[in-house]
């Protein structure tokens, strides 16, 4: 074998300990990257309803995971290269010129390169498999799944990662070709100098934070949110960069000031370590600090859109069939004959009609607008009937004759009259529900639903209106009949029995009129398209969350090995001295649990700040419950905090056993 | 009797137990309050492994480590760390000061792991550090100093606890001749102040500062010279001539 892959191959093999985290890294980022990049380009998912919206999706999870890849692996690089510049140094000691380094250096990277896409190549098709046929199983597809190779994925792959690798290769080569032998010799040992605090960035690092919390706080508008959280994460971002780094400087010298607390057992050795690693610790929390915002923020608002959706969803269909047309009576015998026809049983049949009109208010008088115009005052109508109303918000109300429910949108809890008048009509008002945020349209006119006691109380409202305005143009306008009800059969029979109504009412409309629309819709048909979109949000947030739970498990399994080896010396000072197992133990702890925790608890205060504007972007989804955001947060924070304390037990335990030895 | 060292014996076997090594066969000495003994043999004669296990940083296979009439060998293992901090004071051949904390840090670690109160351990830095030279350096970092100010803070770091007894590893090898020369002062100094110091060394030069020299050959005490009236280059004469002798002796078995 030529002399220069030979010491590249030894000295990894040698390096195993540090090499073999890196290259399962780097193998889990190709791995990562090739899922998407082929769920991205699968040709199997343009068969399913919807599935295009699900591969548009993943362009924008493949674009996140390259960003992240970049960034991740170029950090983790640093890592090794610190660790490897004594063994650098000796080789130029012993007659290698820094060329020739060089040249061992590019083995090494080329056949970590190689290794990580063969495996992560492998692994990752395999997964991608996986994840499509899950994919196409949450559409409820029936698509033959044929295994082929994703080529275009993985040349997309190949070629990102090259990049990657070259960029390490030459970070790596500046860095050789700046240090002098004798530096490179003594730079573990050295470890970093003495660090002033910078209060400049740690004052600039508040300074970004607030912003970016200020941001989060003050933004209301729904469609703004969208571009204002962006600037928000970048300002967290770099306020979090800043005041990790500078200020737990900062901090650590306020505690090493402070004798008391200073020159405790518990405290001694873990607060003046943590201080002499400022820099790196102050990086590495801030990454930790803000992947684990990252997942919690991902996870969250998609699994609150994911679940929210549904019963929104719910809502639009209370039943699983909903027909409705201007030609009602004409529509309808279709309908039943063709269900008879089918044997098909209707159950949980629930008629109500509803009509919608645009109207001006002026205190708790509503006026028809007879020409249409929005006003200032210009609000929307809705009369529909009891029994709907029951059916979506599962209630039992009872209402008299001119008794009704008010449900308002847009108006922030303003409305409070006992009585309202629709012309001159008076109704009596048992209760208003005020809700903010949108009926799913970005509307910002007041909106009135007012729901009166049967299907008779609306036609008679609705000839009230007519009555006075005949002239004008509400023909436009009309009471819509709804009729619903479910059958007992699976999506896919839904999915048919709706095709055999829509064909048999084409079939009818040959020989006869059908005036105006008519709306044959089933829920099944919906629910597909619906899964398309919230189960693709969904997945992609589950798979990014994944990809950077395992970065953070490997940041923190990074720190904790590099650290172990630099620390194994001291703690046998330590014990040297005389510092007991026991206390070593606690040290440690004391140690760990700032570096393990502080993260954590800052990850928590920005999902805080971050909440209100998250729910904002959420309202674009139609989902403003903000208890249940609140309660799927906190169980999404919970199931975090128990993993990363998980993380945390085990690598801790991997670094005392570095450190301690019998 | 300070120190009483009876029947050493330490025999190193390799994980299976089909080679054994005797790195010490049976050693016998003993201090008394007060006395600077140095100990001498060649590398391999066994000088570490008998200064670990005085240190109580290691087991004897058999025979007893008596330190001011505790049997070393019946503490506890979990209580030994806290035995060697409060009885015994290290001074290393490199050092092992701790990169992270300043020079009074690192002097005032055995205090504060002892759990001392930090008012009165800070008084007691700056006088350690007056009587060895080191006042204007306990801001420093390790890093910052220079060989022979690292010993003698890590001497300071020894004496703080005021232990019954320095146990120092060759402590003048790292140093250039004239830190070696001032930290071997200061261990006279510090003898006539009253401390109780054993150390290992094969440097002549540092034992002949001693006042009685062990020597230790093939794993046992072979021979010990008394300072008696001696001056310091007398002693050297001494010792010179005793390691020529315990050379030419040995070829002879």
């Amino acid at each position: 074998m030529k002399l220069y892959p030979k010491i590249a191959i030894d000295s990894m093999v040698k390096n195993k300990k540090l090499y073999l985290p890196y290259l399962l890294t780097c193998i889990i980022m190709v791995m990562m990257f090739v899922i998407v990049s082929a769920i991205c380009s699968s040709r199997d998912l343009e068969y399913v309803e919807g599935g295009g919206v699900l591969a548009r999706m993943m362009l924008i999870g493949m674009i996140v995971i390259g960003i992240f890849s970049i960034i991740f692996l170029i950090y983790t690089n640093s890592f090794l290269m610190k660790r490897r510049r004594t063994e650098f140094g000796l080789y130029n000691i012993l007659g290698m010129s820094k060329g020739n380094i060089a040249k061992v250096l590019l083995f090494e990277t080329i056949i970590i390169y190689i290794i990580s896409m063969i495996l992560g190549t492998i692994s990752g098709v395999l997964f991608a498999k996986l994840g499509e046929m899950i994919s196409v199983k949450l559409l409820d597809g029936d698509v033959q799944i044929s295994f082929h190779l994703p080529v275009t994925a993985i040349v997309i792959t190949a070629v990102l990662f090259a990049a990657i690798f070259f960029i390490i290769y030459i970070k790596s080569l500046i860095q050789i070709s700046r240090l002098k032998p004798i530096e490179l010799l003594k730079s573990v040992s050295q470890g970093e100098r003495r660090l002033k605090v910078k209060w400049v960035s740690a004052v600039l690092g508040i300074l970004f934070l607030g912003a970016g919390y200020y941001i989060a706080l003050t933004t209301d508008d729904p469609v703004k949110a969208m571009y204002m959280f962006f600037i928000a994460v970048a300002c967290v971002i770099i306020g979090t960069y800043l005041v990790f780094i500078a200020g737990s400087g900062a901090l650590l010298d306020m505690l090493k000031r402070n004798k008391r607390y200073y020159y405790k057992k518990n405290h001694f050795v873990a607060v003046s370590s943590l201080r002499f690693r400022m820099n790196r610790n102050g990086a590495g929390l801030a990454s930790i600090c803000i992947i684990a915002t990252m997942i919690l923020v991902m996870i969250s608002s998609t699994a609150t859109a994911y679940i929210g959706s549904t019963s929104v969803f719910e809502k639009q269909y209370p039943r699983q069939f909903i027909i409705s047309a201007f030609d009602y009576e004409k529509v309808m015998p279709i309908v039943n004959k063709c269900l008879d026809e089918e044997g098909i049983v209707q159950k949980n049949t629930l008629d109500y009609a509803m009509f919608d009109i645009m109207a001006e208010k002026d205190g708790d008088k509503l006026t028809y607008s007879r020409d249409n115009i929005v006003r200032n005052n210009s609000c929307n109508i809705s009369v529909v009937c009891l029994d709907y109303y029951n059916t979506v918000e599962n209630k039992h109300e009872t209402l008299e004759d001119n008794e009704v429910i008010i449900q308002t949108l847009n108006m922030n809890g303003k409305f409070n009259y006992d009585k309202i008048y629709l012309e001159n009509t008076q109704l009596n008002i048992k209760r208003v529900e005020n809700r903010i945020g949108t009926n799913g349209f970005l509307i910002d006119r007041e909106y009135f639903t007012i729901v009166v006691n049967d299907m008779d109380s609306v036609y008679r409202l609705y000839d009230v209106v007519k009555g006075f305005y005949s002239s004008s143009t509400i023909d436009v306008d009309r009471v819509n009949r709804f009729h619903c009800f479910d059958v007992d059969a699976n999506r896919k029979e839904q999915q048919s029995i709706r095709s055999k109504i829509l064909k048999d009412i084409d079939e009818y409309e040959k020989y006869n009129d059908i005036q105006g629309l008519y709306l044959i819709d089933s829920s099944a048909d919906a629910y597909a398209e619906f899964l398309a979109v919230y189960g693709g949000i969904f997945m992609l947030g589950i798979l990014l969350s994944f990809v950077f739970m395992i970065a953070s498990v490997l940041i923190i399994y990074y720190k904790q090995i590099t650290e172990g080896y630099e620390d194994e010396n001291r703690f046998e000072i330590l014990q040297n001295v005389g510092m007991t197992n026991k206390e070593i133990r606690k040290t440690i702890n004391s140690q760990m649990l700032t570096m393990f925790f502080l993260p954590l608890i800052v990850a928590g205060i920005h999902i805080a700040f971050a909440f209100r504007i998250i729910s904002k972007l959420l309202i674009l989804f139609s989902i403003q419950d903000t208890m249940f955001q609140l309660t799927v947060t906190l169980i999404c924070f919970a199931v975090f905090a128990v993993l990363y304390t998980l993380v945390y037990s085990i690598t801790s335990r991997a670094y005392y056993r570095i450190v301690v030895k019998k | 009797m300070l120190l009483e060292v009876k029947h050493i014996k330490k025999v190193y076997t390799t994980r299976f137990g089909s080679i054994s090594v005797e790195a010490l066969k049976d050693v016998n000495f003993s201090v008394e309050r007060g006395e600077y003994v140095a100990i001498m043999g060649e590398s391999g004669s066994g000088k570490t492994t008998l200064l670990n296990i005085l240190a109580s940083l290691d087991r004897p296979t058999s025979g007893e480590v008596i330190l001011d009439g505790v049997d070393v060998g019946k503490i506890k293992e979990s209580n030994l760390a806290q035995f060697r901090r409060d009885n015994i004071g290290f001074v290393f051949q490199d050092f092992n000061l701790l990169d992270t904390f300043s020079v009074k840090d690192n002097i005032l670690l055995p205090l504060v792991l002892a759990g001392k109160h930090h008012n009165s351990i800070e008084t007691m830095a700056m006088e350690v550090a007056e009587k060895l030279g080191i006042s204007e350096l306990l801001d420093k970092f390790p890093y910052e100093i220079s060989g022979g100010q690292k010993q003698r803070a890590a001497v300071a770091r020894a004496i703080i606890t005021d232990p019954d007894i320095i146990l120092a590893d060759e402590p003048t090898g790292a140093l250039d001749s004239k830190s070696s020369q001032e930290l071997l002062e200061l261990f006279e100094k510090l003898n006539k102040s009253g401390e109780t110091i054993l150390m290992v060394t094969h440097s002549v030069l540092a034992a002949s500062h001693a006042n009685r020299i062990l020597f230790i050959k093939d794993g046992e005490v072979f021979h010990q010279i008394y300072r008696g009236d001696s001056s310091d280059e007398q002693l050297y004469k001494k010792i010179s001539d005793t390691l020529t002798m315990l050379a030419s002796g040995g070829d002879e078995k």
